[in-house]
């Protein structure tokens, strides 16, 4: 009698017991995760290394491009904004990180769930990638405001300097 | 004597191994639903580049059978063959967020177990498609970067 209420419990789709289909996409799920969460710690400290040597890298740049006889009006204007800009990646950099924080979260509790079957590490586990994805949203709807602020910025800006 | 009402199978473990005492909660189901949400917004924009990309791909086309410009038909060639290579590369992705959002939106709503299933499946292969896509990336990086590295020694 209990093998056949087990066994219906297998074929009910409304049972609420995780089936081995998807613990095993998330065993898979949670090592690329974890990949890919080291992999943009990595380009984040790459940024971060970059934007502290910024100044100088625009420096230099201005140097090469005064030496050939190439001056470059943007990067001319980027080094008078320097400390501007160096603050606006320095808080790109920071989101990144604090965002894919989440992700590396999400990798590490998956697999302590599946391994040791802790019901807790699995609710942290999704709530780290809900707040994953919701973060994620968000900065990329603030990207697309920003790009476009920039655009019609930059096209005023032409249109008062051409007026 | 035995009992002959039971399942065949009733005496197997489940399918690859023990039942794993892992269940859905009400908290989980909320998370997978907000995650399918934000999940379908990313889809959603993926599709919107992919129409940006078609209107260029249209334009360049275009461009083509004008003849107009410097560009000849064999640079045209490699710029609509670049663009379908680029297409296909977010359009896999995009497809796979869309159909996890998809399923796991049908699956917390009506308690279907098997389209949640489908879903984490979905959600897997995205994970496994950019992870390798990023992997071949960093091993082309590293490829040109040794390659300079040796042209600088050879020097």
């Amino acid at each position: 009698m209990e093998s056949l209420d087990h066994n219906f419990q297998q074929h009910n789709p409304n049972a609420s017991e995780t089936t081995w289909q998807m613990r095993q996409d998330w065993h898979t799920t949670a090592r690329w995760a974890r990949f890919l969460s080291i992999v943009s710690f990595v380009l984040s400290g790459i940024g971060l290394l970059f934007t502290l040597g910024f100044s100088t890298v625009l420096e230099q740049m201005m140097a090469i491009g005064n030496s050939t006889g190439m001056e470059n009006p943007m990067l001319e204007a980027m080094l008078n904004e320097k400390s501007i800009v160096t603050v606006f990646f320095l808080l790109l950099i920071g989101a990144q990180v604090a965002v894919n924080l989440f992700q590396f979260r999400f990798a590490g509790r998956l697999k302590d769930a599946l391994q040791f079957t802790d019901q807790q590490a699995l609710e942290e586990a999704w709530l780290n990638f809900s707040n994953f994805f919701k973060w994620s949203g968000i900065m990329v709807i603030a990207f697309i405001v920003v790009y476009f602020a920039f655009i019609i910025f930059f096209v005023a800006s032409l249109a008062t300097m051409g007026g | 004597m035995d009992n002959l009402n039971q399942p065949l199978d009733a005496d197997l473990p489940e399918a690859g191994g023990k039942q794993s005492g892992l269940r859905i909660t009400p908290s989980l189901r909320q998370n997978w639903h907000i995650a399918s949400r934000w999940g379908l917004f990313f889809a959603v924009l993926g599709f919107l580049y992919l129409g940006l990309l078609a209107f260029m791909l249209l334009s360049v086309a275009g461009l083509g059978t004008v003849g107009a410009g410097n560009f000849g038909g064999a640079e045209i060639a490699v710029l609509i063959f670049m663009m379908l290579f680029v297409g296909a590369f977010v359009f896999i992705p995009t497809w796979f967020m869309f159909q996890f959002s998809q399923k796991i939106q049908r699956g917390v709503s009506s308690n279907d177990v098997q389209a949640t299933q489908t879903g984490f499946t979905f959600l897997r292969r995205f994970y496994q498609f950019v992870g390798i896509l990023l992997a071949i990336v960093l091993g082309m990086y590293a490829l040109i970067f040794l390659l300079m590295l040796f042209g600088l020694m050879m020097r």
